[in-house]
Parts: C-alpha cells; sequence; structure tokens
C-alpha cells in the first residue's frame, strides 16, 4: 500500500491530477455504458420476443384452422404460411414433422423445449441452430400433442446489440481520454500561480529584487502570495540596507586609503633624497598600508560574498583561459598550467581571479612556492588542483585553515609579508556561491595540494 | 607641453594627493572640488585632455557633470568610485564616461587609463593609408566614416562621437563582418584584457548605436552575436 502511494507520489502533481480525472471519468463512462447495455438489450430482447410469440400465435391459429378442415396437407399449410425471411416453421402434426425449410429438422430442437412443449406450455427459447442465434417460440395446437414450432432469427438483434456496444465501449475510452485531458487542463491551470511563484523565486534569487507576484484578485491565493510578496519586500530591504552598509563602509575607509595609498606613492618617487631612517619609516609605512589594503579589500569581498552582492556580472568563460589569464596577470609563469580537456563555467571572472590569486598566494607564502596548476574535466565538474611545494598541511588542520584569520588564533599577528588571514575564506565562499567547493589535500611527494570544483555549463 | 587634465573630486585631502602625485608624473593638472566649478573652469578654458571626475560630488553629482561636459566636450572622461555598487559605474557609462578606476588606486593605474584612452584614433584603424569607408550606403542617408580626418558623416551631417566612441568603431571597421570578442575590443580600445569589465563594451556600444543606427532598437551597422561579440555589417 504504501509503496504503491510512493509510486502514485512520484506521477507529480500534475501527473496525479491527470490520472484522478482520467480514473474518474472512466469509471463513469464504464458504469454508464453497462447499464445503458443492459437496460437496451433487455428492453430490445423483449420486444423481440413478444412480437416472434405474436407472430406465432397467429400461424399457430391459422395452422389449427386449416388442419381442422378434412383432407388438409400439414405440407401445403406449411408452405401457405409465408413466415418472414429467415424464420423457419417446423409442425409437429400426428406424430409427423413438417419444416418450412429443408436443413432444419426435430434434431435441431433443444430437448427441453420439446419436451415443456409436449407438456402443452407454450414456450419461448434462445438458442442457436447451424450457429445462427435464434428465438424458437413452441405454441401446442392442441392436446394431441400437435405443436407448432416458429424459429425467428435473432441476428439482426445481434448486429444492433453489437454496433451498440461498439459504440457505448468507444465512448468511455473517448470520456476517459477527455478525462486526462480535462485533468491536463485543470492540473495546469491550478498550477500555474504555483510555477508563476517558482519563476518569481528564481528571478528573485537571480538578483531581480524588484520581482513580485501579480495580484490575481483570486481569492484561494490572496493569502499566498500576499505572504509572499510581503517576505520579498523584507528581504529586499535587508538586501538594500547591507548593500548600502557596504557602500558607506568601503566609500569611508576606501577614501582616507586613497589619501595614503596616492601621498606615500609620491613621497615613494622621492625615497632616495630621504635620510636612511625616514627611508625606513617609509617602507614600513608602504609595507603596512599594502597589508591594509588587502585586508579592506578582502573583508569587504567576503562580506559581499557571503551577503550574495555581487560586483560583477555571471559570463560563461573557459577555466582554462581564466586561469592562464590569472597566471599572466599575478605575473606568474603561464608553463605552470597544464589544461586538459575543456570547461566551461559561468561565474564572475574578478571574484574567481581573486580566489585563484588567493590559493595561489597561499602556496607562495606558506607553502613553498607555487609548483603546478591544472585543470581537468571529471564529469560534470571542472577541477581545478593547485600543488605547492611545501610541507604540506596537517590532517587536523585541513578544514581549519578555511577559517577566516585561522593563522591569528594562535594569539600573534601573522609575520610580515604573509596574507591577510582571509584569503583561503574568502576562496571557500567564492566557490560555495559558484555552486562548488574547495578541499585540502596532499599532493603525492609532499606538499599541500588544494582541489577546486566547479560545476561545468550544461549547454541545453 | 603638458597634458592638461581636469580633476573634479570633494574630497580635499584625497584631491591634493591625487593632483601631487599626477603632476610628478609629469601632468598639468587643474583641480576642481565640484562639478560647478568644473563646467565653469570648461567654459572658461575650454577642454582638457583628460577628465577625472568623482562619483559623489555636491549639489550637482558626477552622473550630471557628465553628462553637462558631454552636451560640448569629446574630451576623455576616467570615473573614480569609491563605491561598490556596480549600478554606479554602469549609469557612469552610461551618462558618458569612458572608463572607470575603484577608489584606492596606485597612480600607475590612472596613467595607464589615460594613456589607453589619448591613443591617436586614426592609427588604430587607417594604418598607413586611412581612407574613407562607408558603413551605410543609404542613398538618403550615406554614412561615411573618415579615420583619417576622424570624423563620421551621416549624410552631410557629421556625427560628434567621443574619442573612445571612434575609436571603438574604427576597431569595428578594421575587419567588417568579423565577430570581434568583448574582450578582444577590451584589449585594443581600452587597453584592458579578460579581467576587464565588459560592461564597459557594452554600453559604449549601446552609445555608439545611438548616434550612427538609424533605427538604435534595431541596429544594423553593429551587430551584436551573441555570446561571441559584435560584428560590423556595412548597411544597404
Amino acid at each position: 500500500m504504501s509503496r504503491a502511494s510512493t509510486r502514485f507520489g512520484r506521477l507529480g502533481l500534475r501527473g496525479r491530477v491527470i490520472f484522478s480525472f482520467a480514473v474518474g471519468a472512466f469509471l463513469v463512462s464504464l458504469i454508464l455504458a453497462v447499464s445503458v447495455f443492459t437496460i437496451s438489450r433487455g428492453y430490445m430482447v423483449g420486444q423481440r420476443e413478444r412480437s416472434a410469440e405474436r407472430q406465432a400465435i397467429t400461424h399457430a391459429e391459422l395452422v389449427r384452422a386449416v388442419l381442422a378442415k378434412p383432407g388438409a396437407s400439414a405440407q401445403v399449410v406449411l408452405g401457405a404460411l409465408e413466415p418472414p425471411v429467415d424464420t423457419v416453421l417446423l409442425l409437429r402434426w400426428g406424430g409427423h414433422w413438417f419444416a418450412s425449410e429443408s436443413d432444419v429438422g426435430p434434431d435441431s430442437l433443444p430437448m427441453k423445449l420439446v419436451e415443456a412443449s409436449v407438456a402443452g406450455a407454450s414456450t419461448t427459447t434462445p438458442m442457436t441452430i447451424h450457429g445462427r442465434p435464434i428465438l424458437a417460440v413452441a405454441i401446442p395446437l392442441n392436446d394431441r400433442g400437435d405443436i407448432l414450432y416458429e424459429l425467428a432469427p435473432l441476428n439482426e438483434l445481434e448486429a444492433t446489440l453489437r454496433v451498440l456496444r461498439i459504440i457505448l465501449s468507444a465512448c468511455a475510452f473517448a470520456a476517459t481520454i477527455g478525462g486526462g485531458l480535462l485533468g491536463l487542463w485543470a492540473s495546469r491551470r491550478v498550477l500555474t500561480p504555483l510555477h508563476q511563484l517558482a519563476h518569481t523565486a528564481a528571478d528573485i534569487a537571480g538578483g531581480e529584487l524588484e520581482s513580485r507576484l501579480p495580484d490575481t484578485g483570486d481569492r484561494d491565493l490572496v493569502t499566498i502570495i500576499a505572504s509572499f510578496n510581503t517576505m520579498v519586500d523584507s528581504l529586499q530591504r535587508r538586501i538594500e540596507r547591507e548593500r548600502r552598509f557596504f557602500g558607506d563602509v568601503s566609500h569611508e575607509l576606501r577614501t582616507p586609503l586613497t589619501t595614503l595609498i596616492t601621498s606615500v606613492g609620491v613621497l615613494s618617487r622621492h625615497q632616495q633624497e630621504l635620510p636612511d631612517r625616514s627611508r625606513r619609516a617609509l617602507e614600513l609605512i608602504t609595507a603596512e598600508l599594502d597589508h591594509l589594503y588587502r585586508l579592506l579589500e578582502d573583508l569587504l569581498a567576503l562580506a559581499r560574498t557571503e551577503a550574495g552582492l555581487h560586483q560583477d556580472p555571471l559570463e560563461t568563460m573557459s577555466v582554462g583561459e581564466l586561469l592562464l589569464n590569472t597566471l599572466a596577470r599575478s605575473k606568474r609563469r603561464p608553463d605552470l598550467l597544464a589544461v586538459e580537456g575543456d570547461c566551461t563555467i559561468t561565474g564572475r571572472k574578478s571574484a574567481l581571479e581573486r580566489a585563484f590569486v588567493n590559493l595561489m598566494d597561499n602556496a607562495d607564502r606558506h607553502g613553498g612556492g607555487l609548483m603546478a596548476v591544472a585543470v581537468c574535466r571529471e564529469g560534470s565538474n571542472a577541477v581545478v588542483v593547485v600543488d605547492d611545494g611545501g610541507d604540506g598541511v596537517a590532517e587536523a588542520d585541513r578544514d581549519r585553515i578555511f577559517e577566516r584569520f585561522a593563522t591569528a588564533h594562535a594569539g600573534r599577528r601573522s609575520p610580515s609579508g604573509t596574507g591577510t588571514g582571509l584569503g583561503l575564506a574568502l576562496v571557500a565562499e567564492t566557490l560555495a556561491a559558484h555552486g562548488g567547493n574547495v578541499k585540502c589535500g596532499e599532493r603525492p611527494g609532499g606538499g599541500a595540494r588544494f582541489i577546486v570544483t566547479l560545476p561545468v555549463l550544461i549547454p541545453n | 607641453m603638458a597634458v592638461r587634465l581636469l580633476v573634479v573630486e570633494d574630497d580635499d585631502r584625497v584631491r591634493s594627493a591625487l593632483c601631487l602625485a599626477l603632476e610628478e608624473e609629469g601632468y598639468h593638472v587643474d583641480e576642481a572640488p565640484d562639478a560647478e566649478t568644473a563646467l565653469d573652469l570648461l567654459k572658461r578654458d575650454g577642454a582638457p585632455e583628460v577628465m577625472i571626475v568623482d562619483l559623489m560630488l555636491g549639489e550637482m553629482d558626477g552622473f550630471t557633470c557628465i553628462r553637462e561636459v558631454r552636451r560640448d566636450h569629446d574630451v576623455p572622461i576616467i570615473v573614480v568610485s569609491a563605491r561598490d555598487d556596480t549600478h554606479d559605474v554602469v549609469a557612469a557609462l552610461e551618462a558618458g564616461a569612458d572608463d572607470y578606476v575603484t577608489k584606492p588606486f596606485q597612480i600607475k593605474e590612472i596613467t595607464a587609463r589615460m594613456r589607453a584612452l589619448r591613443r591617436r584614433a586614426g592609427v588604430a584603424a587607417g594604418r598607413d593609408a586611412p581612407q574613407d569607408l562607408p558603413l551605410d550606403t543609404n542613398p538618403d542617408a550615406p554614412l561615411i566614416l573618415s579615420p583619417g580626418s576622424g570624423t563620421v558623416r551621416r549624410g552631410r551631417s557629421e556625427l560628434h562621437l567621443t574619442l573612445t566612441e571612434f575609436r571603438l568603431l574604427c576597431e569595428l571597421a578594421e575587419a567588417p563582418g568579423r565577430v570581434l570578442s568583448r574582450s578582444a575590443l577590451l584589449e585594443r580600445v581600452w587597453d584592458r584584457g579578460f579581467f576587464g569589465d565588459e560592461r564597459i563594451v557594452d554600453v559604449h556600444v549601446r552609445r555608439l548605436r545611438t548616434k550612427i543606427e538609424l533605427d538604435p532598437s534595431e541596429p544594423r551597422i553593429v551587430v551584436t552575436v551573441r555570446g561571441l561579440g559584435y560584428r560590423l555589417d556595412v548597411a544597404r
């Protein structure tokens, strides 16, 4: 039972509605067809029997009257009766049998009929002779055992009933199909608001925050539409607020940083003119400024990625090309990259570039130098492997390194020239936002191996 | 003679630092703390060779300022913005900016952008012997590109393209009928490559169409090739 209901559930809502409508229509039309057939059949058979009996009684009276006259021949009487087409008359008179057709004789009659009629009662029985349906009427002519049998053909009636049966079956079939179609239409109508809901939700998830469900005025849908729209309203307000906040934060922090970086740039041009101690101080400022800048950018990028606020649009690109350009832009050797197979993905270029640069920077800073970057296709995924030549990452730390400020948890600031402590966290967040992930493993022969998985674009 | 720039930035410290750094690089820098001053300067001294405009200004914001400048001048405009909001960037490009840089930047980013935008247009297109190129052979209003003289004429009247729009058109006209990808155009016109913002190209193509196409909603000269880029067809 439960298995059957799961199988039914697997049909989907639309399938279930169509199925129910079809089954309902089939049952109703079946009941209708069966009752129509039974009633019409009873009526038609009854009518045929009555007309055959009337005919037989008329014939019997004629036979009785003619044979009552002396010298009358039973055969002649039968010949003079002119029964309707295909009707055969069989007469038992004075112990002899006479028939209006030569191929029919007393042997053709069922025993039951003969016995009943001999007993003196008129009887009507359906039977078959030579494979043809026949209605046999027996009329006793007198109490000497003389009987007139009238064998009326039923094939016309049978044919009519056969046609009726075909028509009714066709109607039942058509009604079932019609029920299914009605179910299809009804399910479409019922599912339209659901589809609309799904579409709108997808639009909103895709960033079109202005999308709302239109008010259809349908009493049954008012609640769901209203609560959906209210939910989206508050979502939109929250996202707008966050967007504004990130905009303000980045503006407020980036503006002074611009002044600092530009001014320090001017100072650096005159580095050689500065006294030794001032130059060392300037170097410290430059290094710290660079760190602060990267920290701010990583923090903002991480917060934005988490909040789902994107800076660049979705684009279709080849992973190999992306990595080659990333290597070139970060001034690394292009021969570090090995590309195998074609991997096309949809993603945000600069976010992915930042993620891969972070992985490569991580290899250079903590992993004894970037050894190789490889990309290949594995099923429906593009897999990027980033290898370094360091000591590898202890198994216990392989998840922890993706947490933000993982190195800082030790209670000290990371040494100069290292990352912001947010790089790998940003890598993980960026890839998650792209439907992929990143794992840390071990490179055969030592060193760490970062394995990035990204779903490839399936062309539709 | 030093290249003349105009920096429009409302934050005093940023403006001072920027001017300082640009003067260090050998430019002659005029500065304006707001859009009104900038427009007055433009009226008084004529257009500089490049304008650097912040989007957050006082009364009149950067977008309006750019639109006002664009009424009379085809000077390259670089937008600097400290906001993350990407709508701002697109809106600034729509208003008529040629390129953008986000704060904070190294001064060499700004100078690289300026170098790219100031490259001679004719050099990109005509090479040795720039010849007039018919882009639309419509007998009533033929469209003629003259890379040599740096003009585009529709019928008798000359169209006012910005330098960047003109160079974009020249790049496309280099090989009529061939598709140029967005990143190829970014590389050639803006000196930005794979990671450049492709919306810069899209917005410029849009702006170019409103100027050269008879029906910008159904472009026949600069045609979009879905998923690949843009192609220039000679309309008939």
